[in-house]
C-alpha cells in the first residue's frame, strides 16, 4: 500500500484555507460547544450536533464541516472532565478514563489527570488525521473499483455492525430496519409516492435533521429531567493551572502509550458503530497488559488515562476516513457530518473524494490545527467546564427543549420540523427505555436512499440473477462478513443468555 | 368496565410490548401502502425485503416479550406532563409565534421542573427567550404572528 498525498490538491487545500478567514473563526466556538457537550454527562456530542445542524445549514460546506468537526474534537476532551473529577464518564467514550482518572482525583492529582487527558486528546486527534491523510487515497481508490453490488453489501454490513453493537441483536436490527423504511418515505426512485399520508411536506421524505434533534436532544432531556443537577451530589475537586501543565508534560513521558492508543483508536474508529466507545477500553486493556507492573492500573496510573484518552480522540479520524472514503457514517457523530453533505447536495464517498481532494485535505489540515487549538481552549476553560457537572436541570432542560424545537423549524422552514422532532423525541425516549439502538435508526434513516439506489442498480445489472453475485469475489467476501456479523452477535447473545440462566 | 388507572395506563403505553407493537404496525402499514402505490420490483426492491424482515423481527420481539415479560417500569412523574407541554408548544407556535411560544414554554417547563419563585421564573423565561430569539433570528426568519398582531392593533 502506497502512502499517497496529492501535492497539487494539498496546495489547493492550503489556498482554500488561507483565502477565507470565516472557517477559522468557527473553530473556537465549535470546540467550546464540543467541550460543553462532553462535560455534561448524559447530554453528549450527539445532542449538540443535532442542535447545531441548523447553524451548519446556513454555512458553506467547508465552513460547516469545520464547525461540526470542531464540536467533535472538543467533545473528545470534554468527556474526560466528569470522568476524572466525579467518576461519571461524559459518554461511553470515556469509560476507561474513569479507571485511573478518578483514583488520581482521590489522591489529589486531579490537575495532572486533566493535563494528561488534554495532552492525549490533542495528540490522538492530530495523529488520527495524519493517518487519514496517509491512507484515504488508497482506500477511496479501492472503493471506486467496487460495483453497486459490493456497495450495497458494504452499506448493509456497516448498518448491521451498528445494529448489533447495541447489545440486543433483534432490537438493533428492528431499529436499523425501521430507519431504512422511514428513509424511503416520499417519492421513490421511480416517482411513486409512498407513506406520505397525503401530507405534502412528506413528499421529500422525513427530515433527517429534525429526526436526529428529536432522537438525541429531546429524548435526552426527557431522561435528564428527573434529576436536580446533571450529576447529583458531586463536588468537583479544586483545579490549579500550573499543575494541569505538569500533567501535560507528564503525558509525553509515555510516548509508546500515546502512539499505540492513537493507532488503536484510528483503526477501531474505521469500523461503523464501534468507534470511541470501544477503542478507549481496548487501548486501556492493551496498555495494562503491556505494562511491566500492571497492578498499578486502576490505582491512578497516568498511562491508563493516556491510553484511554488518546484512543477515544483518535477514533474521530478513523470514523472520518470511513465517512469520506466509503460515504458511510459510523455512528451518531459522523451521521450528523453525513447530513452536512446532504445539506449541500453532496453525496459522500469515493467519488466525492476523487473530485474534491482539495476540500477533503482542507478539512483534514484544519482538524490538525483544531487539535492544537483544543490544547489552548481546553487549558483556558477547564475550570468553567468542570463546574458544569453541577448544572441545575431546571434551567437546562426547558432551554434545550425550546432550542431543539426552534432549531428544527430553522432547518425545515415549516412546522413539519418541530412536529418531527417531537415525534422522534418521544420515540427516542421509548427506544432508550427498552434498549433499542438510536444510532442504528439514524444511520438507517440516512442510508436508506443510497441502499435503495444500489439495490436497484444491482438488480438492473444482474437481471435479478443471484449468479451475478457468485461471480464477484469481493461481494462474496462482504456477504460472508455480513453473515459473520449476525452469527457472532447471535452467539454472543446465546452465551449471555446461558450465563444468565446459570 | 372501569377505565384503567392513569398510572397503569402509562406503564402499558410505554411498555416494551407497546413499542415493539408500534414499530411492527408501522412497518406493516408502510409495506402495504408502498405495495398498493405500485406493486413493482423497482418500487419494492428495498421496502419489501426490509419490511417483511422488520415485521418478522417485531413479531419475534413481541412473542419473546409475552413469553418472558420484562419488569414493568412506570414512567417517572413529570415525563408525560413535559411531553404534553412540548406538544402544546409545538401546536401554539403557528398561532403565537416564537417569542411568545418560547417564553410560555420555558415558563411552564421551568415551573414543572420545580422552579417556584415567580420572579425567577419570569426573569429566566424572559432572558432565555430574548437570547434564543436573537440568536435564532441570525440564521432564520422566525414567524411572529402575536407580535405582528400586537403592533397591527396599536396602529
Amino acid at each position: 500500500m502506497d502512502w499517497i498525498i496529492d501535492t497539487a490538491a494539498m496546495g489547493q487545500a492550503m489556498d482554500l484555507l488561507s483565502a477565507q478567514w470565516a472557517p477559522w473563526l468557527l473553530i473556537v466556538p465549535g470546540l467550546l460547544l464540543g467541550l460543553l457537550a462532553g462535560a455534561v454527562p448524559g447530554f453528549g456530542p450527539g445532542a449538540m450536533f443535532a442542535i447545531m445542524l441548523p447553524v451548519a445549514y446556513h454555512l458553506d460546506f467547508l465552513s460547516a464541516m469545520i464547525f461540526m468537526t470542531s464540536i467533535f474534537t472538543g467533545s473528545g476532551f470534554g468527556v474526560a472532565i466528569p470522568a476524572i473529577l466525579i467518576n461519571v464518564p461524559g459518554s461511553a467514550a470515556s469509560v476507561a478514563t474513569t479507571f485511573d482518572g478518578f483514583p488520581m482525583t482521590r489522591q489529589g492529582r486531579q490537575n495532572e489527570a486533566l493535563g494528561l487527558a488534554l495532552a492525549a486528546s490533542c495528540f490522538g486527534t492530530a495523529v488520527s488525521y495524519v493517518i487519514l491523510l496517509a491512507f484515504i487515497d488508497n482506500l477511496a481508490g479501492a472503493v471506486l473499483a467496487l460495483g453497486p453490488a459490493e456497495m450495497l453489501l458494504v452499506v448493509f454490513w456497516g448498518l448491521s455492525l451498528i445494529a448489533v453493537m447495541g447489545g440486543d441483536l433483534l432490537k438493533g436490527l428492528m431499529a436499523g430496519m425501521t430507519g431504512l423504511l422511514l428513509a424511503t418515505i416520499g417519492f421513490g426512485l421511480m416517482g411513486t409516492e409512498r407513506g406520505t399520508l397525503g401530507i405534502p411536506h412528506l413528499l421529500d421524505g422525513v427530515s433527517s435533521i429534525s429526526a436526529m434533534v428529536g432522537l438525541f436532544a429531546v429524548s435526552e432531556m426527557f431522561r435528564l429531567m428527573h434529576t436536580d443537577y446533571v450529576v447529583e451530589g458531586s463536588k468537583p475537586a479544586p483545579l490549579e493551572f500550573r499543575r494541569i501543565l505538569d500533567g501535560v508534560r507528564l503525558a509525553f513521558r509515555y510516548p509508546v502509550t500515546l502512539l499505540r492508543g492513537s493507532a488503536i483508536g484510528a483503526m477501531i474508529g474505521l469500523l461503523p458503530g464501534v468507534g470511541a466507545s470501544l477503542s478507549n477500553l481496548f487501548s486501556y486493556d492493551w496498555a495494562r497488559r503491556a505494562a511491566p507492573d500492571p497492578d498499578r492500573f486502576g490505582q491512578g496510573a497516568p498511562e491508563g488515562v493516556v491510553a484511554a484518552e488518546s484512543a477515544n480522540s483518535s477514533s474521530e479520524g478513523g470514523s472520518m476516513l470511513t465517512l469520506l472514503a466509503l460515504g458511510i457514517p459510523g455512528g451518531a457523530g459522523t451521521a450528523m457530518l453525513y447530513t452536512v453533505f446532504a445539506l449541500n447536495d453532496i453525496t459522500g464517498g469515493p467519488r466525492f473524494y476523487a473530485e474534491n481532494k482539495d476540500v477533503v485535505y482542507a478539512i483534514v489540515l484544519n482538524n490538525i490545527v483544531q487539535a492544537g487549538a483544543l490544547f489552548v481552549v481546553g487549558l483556558a476553560c477547564v475550570h468553567l467546564f468542570s463546574a458544569l457537572v453541577r448544572a441545575p436541570t431546571r434551567y437546562l432542560v426547558p432551554g434545550v427543549l425550546a432550542v431543539s424545537i426552534s432549531a428544527s423549524y430553522a432547518v425545515t422552514g415549516s412546522m413539519i420540523g418541530p412536529i418531527t422532532a417531537l415525534v422522534f423525541g418521544v420515540l427516542g425516549w421509548m427506544m432508550d427505555r427498552h434498549g433499542y439502538s438510536r444510532p442504528a435508526l439514524v444511520v438507517g434513516l440516512l442510508l436508506g436512499d443510497q441502499l435503495e439506489a444500489e439495490a436497484l442498480r444491482t438488480f438492473q445489472i444482474s437481471g435479478g440473477s443471484f449468479d451475478y453475485l457468485l461471480g464477484r469475489p469481493i461481494a462474496l467476501v462482504l456477504l460472508v462478513l455480513l453473515l459473520a456479523t449476525f452469527l457472532r452477535a447471535a452467539m454472543r447473545r446465546r452465551r449471555a443468555t446461558g450465563a444468565a440462566a446459570r | 368496565m372501569s377505565a384503567p388507572h392513569p398510572r397503569r395506563l402509562g406503564v402499558l403505553l410505554t411498555s416494551h410490548l407497546a413499542l415493539a407493537g408500534m414499530l411492527t404496525a408501522f412497518c406493516a402499514w408502510y409495506l402495504t401502502d408502498a405495495w398498493l402505490a405500485r406493486a413493482s420490483v423497482h418500487n419494492l426492491i428495498l421496502i419489501a425485503p426490509v419490511g417483511i424482515a422488520a415485521i418478522l423481527t417485531g413479531l419475534w420481539l413481541m412473542v419473546r416479550e409475552l413469553r418472558a415479560p420484562s419488569v414493568p417500569k412506570a414512567p417517572q412523574p413529570g415525563t408525560f406532563p413535559m411531553m404534553a407541554l412540548l406538544a402544546g408548544f409545538v401546536a401554539l407556535l403557528p398561532l403565537v409565534g416564537f417569542s411568545a411560544g418560547i417564553f410560555l414554554f420555558v415558563l411552564g417547563a421551568s415551573r414543572l421542573m420545580g422552579l417556584r419563585n415567580p420572579v425567577s421564573l419570569i426573569l429566566y423565561a424572559a432572558l432565555f427567550t430574548t437570547a434564543a430569539v436573537l440568536l435564532l433570528g441570525l440564521v432564520v426568519r422566525l414567524p411572529e404572528p402575536a407580535i405582528a398582531a400586537w403592533f397591527g392593533a396599536g396602529r
